[in-house]
């Protein structure tokens, strides 16, 4: 692999890192959403540039990763679609998003 | 001919493109009904589920494995199993949900194309070895799923279980983006015939990558199937979600994950003995820790859909015990135990949802005191459930644990048979506690005075009852069938 993908792949790395962190350790649930969403954005940036340094396709890379990440770009639209729905549900019962006040079930 | 491969193709998707379709068709009948019109939908949704079970079993029957779908969707009878399990668990919890949903004051219609919907998800999951359908069946599967486990959004309990579910749920779903990311720039591949061919040549760009990407997806995985220890969410969501539709993912999402798991794993990765021991390695240990805690945490429960969501765990546990097993070995019995885990755990939560009222702790234990004298019928069918998810002969949970039992000792993982036994015995104490409150406590709250069984409710409960009785008296009847499934899993190398 020559050097610009590997460094795409270590910022990906990290992102997804960051991502996983803040799902981890944050209590609102928009900024878990959002966690989530770099999470995906990392695998995205992952697949885009890993199917570009693949051998094959003469020397411009496989296309397949990039059709990959499209469609993960539009999963995660309807999943952040229900998500924000079921935040906005919870919201109109207990007036915030704060998963620590959704305690009747423990977490 | 082209006109010919093309119904072929057609009919090998079939299972999967049915429940889409008509999936559909009834999103357009729910804005076009009032809500007390609504109840045709349920029959309308009745009669296509029951079509979703006979369209697979027609095909296990007539065809021969076929590929469909420009060559994406494989119609193997791992697949066709798996279909007839979920249409099955749709099925019986469709059975109750007007019932339920009526007595929490939410008749929603968009139930019931959600269920397609879900059930469309998994279809696609098993029927594909590619790993970017195996996602987007996945998502089609959850995000409908999380709809649903919210659908009653007047009460709190309902929402808060959405919302661990979406939040989890999606969480691993980005672990498995990223593995499948880490394993396509390993392989070059989304296949799992392209990537089991490159871990067997050995040529991988990078092997930590391809390991790396592997654990992701286990990992993933493993929360889908409630393994210790990524199964805390799996409590709360069951006791929070509506029972009709704790009964069908109970079920239904269990089944799918173990049937990606079965494909994954030894059609992608059993080629090479140094990635194989790794992932087997792996398993072992969360099988061990799943089994043993999941039926300590469940003793102590006295709420039935929390005690039986810490069963889901530890049956999860020894289910994986037939996935680490070699794929001649453990597939049909995986998928046996998926079954027969179908009816039991269904026919157990529908019983459930009779009892459920509006209040916090119906579920709870002493809700059950003296059903037998109330309830005669309902009481030796609710059993007859726990009895089968102990495993007591001749019962089907007898047999599908005896089957994975076997699978462990021939496949050389003694030492995990052998904590499936105490896990077993450990698990005997909490089941036998609903069975002594049920036959042999004086009744004492009013609830069961005033239970109602509807017709559709005992249709569902007498289906599972006759699943879990006929699969434990006669299990050659589905064994025999099976015993061949691996072949289309994944060639022995």
């Amino acid at each position: 692999m020559t050097d610009a993908p590997s460094a795409a792949l270590l910022l990906s790395s990290l992102l997804f890192a960051v991502g996983a962190f803040g799902v981890l350790t944050r209590r609102g649930a928009i900024t878990i959403l959002m966690c989530i969403e770099i999470m995906l954005n990392s695998a995205n940036l992952a697949l885009i540039s890993v199917s570009r340094a693949l051998p094959g396709n003469g020397g411009s890379g496989l296309v397949d990763g990039q059709v990959m990440a499209l469609f993960v770009l539009a999963i995660a639209a309807a999943e952040a679609a229900v998500g924000l729905a079921i935040v906005i549900a919870l919201f109109r019962l207990k007036g915030s998003t704060d998963i620590d006040l959704a305690r009747l079930l423990k977490w | 001919m082209a006109g010919t491969e093309l119904m072929l193709d057609l009919r090998a998707m079939m299972p999967t493109l049915f429940p889409a379709v008509y999936g559909l068709l009834l999103l357009i009948g729910v804005p076009l009904l009032r809500r007390d019109d609504q109840r045709w939908l349920w029959y309308i949704a009745v009669g296509g589920m029951l079509v979703s079970t006979l369209v697979p079993i027609s095909l296990l029957y007539t065809g021969t494995a076929s590929q469909g779908g420009m060559e994406m969707l494989r119609c193997d009878p791992m697949a066709l199993w798996l279909d007839v399990m979920f249409a099955l668990a749709g099925l019986m919890a469709l059975l109750v949900m007007p019932t339920y949903l009526r007595r929490v004051d939410a008749y929603r219609g968009e139930v019931f194309p959600l269920m397609f919907f879900a059930v469309t998800g998994m279809s696609i999951m098993v029927a594909t070895e590619n790993l970017v359908l195996i996602f987007i069946g996945l998502e089609v599967l959850s995000i409908a799923l999380y709809v649903i486990t919210g659908m009653v959004r007047e009460q709190q309990r309902s929402v808060e279980a959405a919302l661990k579910y979406f939040l989890l749920g999606a969480f691993s779903t980005a672990l498995f983006v990223y593995g499948i990311a880490l394993v396509y720039g390993a392989t070059a591949r989304f296949d799992l015939v392209g990537i089991g061919s490159a871990v067997i040549s050995g040529e991988v760009f990078g092997m930590p990558m391809l390991l790396a990407g592997l654990a992701l997806i286990i990992v993933a995985f493993a929360f889908k199937i409630g393994a210790v220890p990524f199964h805390f969410w799996v409590p709360d969501v069951y006791q929070g979600a509506p029972t009709p539709v704790t009964a069908f993912m109970a079920a239904g999402t269990k089944a799918a994950a173990f049937g990606v798991l079965l494909r994954v794993l030894h059609a992608g990765f059993s080629g090479s003995a140094d990635v194989s021991s790794r992932w087997v390695l792996t398993l072992s240990v969360l099988a061990v820790a799943t089994m043993l805690i999941g039926n300590l945490l469940a003793l102590v429960q006295d709420r039935l859909k929390r005690m039986l969501a810490y069963s889901s765990v530890a049956h999860a546990g020894y289910l994986m015990l037939g996935l680490i097993a070699p794929i001649d070995v453990g597939a049909a019995n995986v998928l046996f135990y998926l079954l027969v885990y179908t009816f039991m755990t269904v026919g157990a939560f529908v019983v459930i949802s009779l009892f459920e009222e509006d209040e916090e702790d119906a579920d709870h234990l002493s809700h059950f005191s003296g059903l037998f004298q109330r309830r005669p019928l309902l009481a030796i069918a609710m059993g007859i459930f726990m009895l089968s998810l102990t495993g007591i002969p001749p019962l089907g949970g007898f047999v599908g644990k005896y089957t994975i039992f076997l699978a462990a000792v021939r496949s050389g993982h003694v030492g995990l048979a052998v904590v499936m036994g105490v896990a077993a015995v450990i698990g005997a104490a909490y089941y036998l506690k609903v069975i002594v409150a049920m036959f042999f406590r004086a009744p004492e709250r009013s609830v069961i005075d005033n239970l109602e069984v509807p017709l559709p409710a005992a249709v569902a409960v007498a289906l599972a009852v006759a699943g879990t009785v006929i699969l434990g008296v006669a299990p050659s009847l589905v064994l025999g069938p099976l015993s061949q499934v691996h072949a289309g899993i994944a060639l022995l190398p």
